[in-house]
């Protein structure tokens, strides 16, 4: 906006300037992540696979291993989540900086059970934390955001919820460049963040700023409420593809199942575990 | 405070399912019934916001930051049963897209802080009815925190010991250093949710009156919080 007073008569360094504008926009907008989400969706081998399958799938596994306490059978588990997002596609490293946010908590909760119920509890409560978030991160990572939406309308999941996911989902990104803007304004005035509870001045502009991010928003909410209308919104999603499991979904499926049912078996000694 | 999978006892996680669930149904089916739809996109502006200002650290000492949890002032804005609603959409989008949060646990996640978090607030702005904004608004942010730390933190230590040791966290470490923590972080929770109150009754005073779920008490309601 402000290059008409740096490029005062100098139509093509305002134009150089603007170019300068827009692709710094661009690198803002990837910065605040708005196709980091779905980004290695398209990419990967399971994109466009059954979303229900995968979501019923990913479901199951994760309660099965909820019940496994034996290393030896979480290893198992392990190795054939970590296979399959080899197999998916998906970059190690986008599962890795997913999966370094939950690590703290992981290593939080193995060190105590280190010292209260030995190395064994605090390996098999490591393992089993990692291989669902694996599980779960895998599911979102080949899942665009829409297929997750209508496999929950499928699963019964009340109307109201899934338009408040869906309409949510689209202002998170609405409102991340509204703070962006925001965070870069305040930053230029000075703003540090602030040291301890005590600072008076930090907490202020903190509060000031979220509570200028809901004005702002209620605002931008009315006009989109209106151009929705104006396009024929009546509180109902409809897509334009079907929802249709074809063979490689059953193949899918089945093999989540049937590993599921053995971890299980083999947790509670039905199968003989040999290791 | 978002419980991942595979941490805390299978049984532990079913409690938690058994009791979040009817809850969050019961808010499903009175805010369904209650609003218009013109309604929705303002819920999911205040789900976004809340969403947002949840990713905005605050300095809490010695280096560290905590976050809001945003549920008293969901619940000062939209009323109670608007900001389980609410508090259940953040939840669900932070578990099936930002992988923050488990999948089975998200009944536990659903009961710490989008039941007991909104009903602590209520409880708050219940027994003060309406009177002195600022400490009411304070303490139900407060307490929200301390209490949905204190619910995380005894269910850690539950798991421990109906597993025998092989869930969760043993309760002598966990709950005093969850409580002293959280109550400490209630208090930043508590700073802001007051400043975005007054901010929002100097600059927009209408957006304190959106009572949804609860269309009876909207005048008096607003006016009170508003004066």
């Amino acid at each position: 906006m402000g290059f008409h007073f740096q490029y005062r008569g100098s139509y093509r360094g305002a134009c150089r300037a603007w170019h300068l504008n827009t692709r710094l926009k661009e690198r803002l907008s990837m910065a605040f992540g708005h196709d980091e989400i779905d980004k290695y969706a398209k990419a990967s081998r399971f994109y466009s696979f059954d979303p229900r399958v995968k979501l019923a799938s990913t479901i199951m596994f994760v309660i099965a291993v909820a019940l496994l306490r034996d290393i030896a059978i979480l290893f198992w588990a392990l190795l054939f989540i970590v296979l399959l997002i080899e197999v998916s596609g998906v970059p190690l490293l986008h599962i890795a900086e997913n999966y370094a946010i939950v690590f703290p908590f992981i290593l939080f909760a193995a060190l105590t059970m280190l010292f209260t119920s030995g190395p064994e509890s605090a390996l098999a409560i490591a393992m089993r934390i990692t291989t669902s978030v694996l599980a779960l991160l895998l599911m979102i990572a080949t899942t665009p955001f829409f297929d997750t939406l209508r496999a929950l309308r499928w699963f019964k999941v009340p109307p109201l919820i899934c338009n408040l996911v869906m309409f949510t989902y689209r202002f998170i990104f609405v409102l991340l460049d509204e703070m962006g803007r925001m965070r870069l304004a305040r930053k230029s005035r000075g703003f540090t963040g602030g040291r301890s509870l005590l600072d008076k001045e930090a907490f202020k502009t903190i509060s000031y700023t979220i509570g200028m991010v809901f004005v702002r928003s209620n605002v931008r909410a009315g006009k989109i409420y209106d151009a929705l209308l104006s396009r024929g919104y009546s509180g109902e999603i409809k897509t334009l593809t079907l929802l249709k499991v074809r063979a490689r979904d059953a193949v899918m499926g089945l093999l989540y199942v049937s590993l599921s049912a053995y971890l299980i078996a083999s947790q509670l000694g039905v199968v003989p575990w040999t290791s | 405070m978002h419980i991942p999978d595979g941490l805390m006892d299978p049984t532990v996680l079913v409690i938690g399912w058994l009791i979040a669930l009817p809850v969050v149904a019961y808010a499903i089916y009175k805010v369904s019934k209650t609003i218009d739809e013109k309604a929705v996109p303002f819920m999911a502006v205040l789900a976004a916001g809340i969403f947002i200002a949840q990713m905005l650290n605050f300095p809490v000492g010695g280096g560290t930051t905590g976050h809001l949890i945003g549920a008293t002032l969901a619940c000062i804005l939209l009323g109670f049963y608007g900001s389980v609603v609410v508090m259940t959409v953040i939840l669900v989008i932070q578990c099936l897209v930002f992988g923050d949060g488990g999948l089975t646990a998200l009944g536990l996640n659903l009961l710490n802080m989008a039941v007991i978090a909104p009903i602590a607030t209520a409880a708050v702005l219940w027994a003060l009815k309406g009177r002195r904004q600022y400490t009411a608004t304070f303490t139900a942010s407060w307490l929200a925190v301390f209490l949905a730390a204190t619910a995380c933190a005894l269910q850690l230590a539950f798991s421990y010991d109906l597993s025998g040791g092989d869930y969760g966290i043993e309760g002598v470490i966990v709950i005093p250093s969850m409580m002293a923590w959280h109550a400490l972080i209630g208090i930043g929770e508590g700073i802001i949710t007051t400043g975005i109150v007054a901010f929002l009754s100097k600059v927009s005073p209408e957006s304190l009156k959106m009572q949804i779920g609860r269309k009876d008490e909207v005048d008096t309601g607003g006016k009170e919080v508003a004066a």
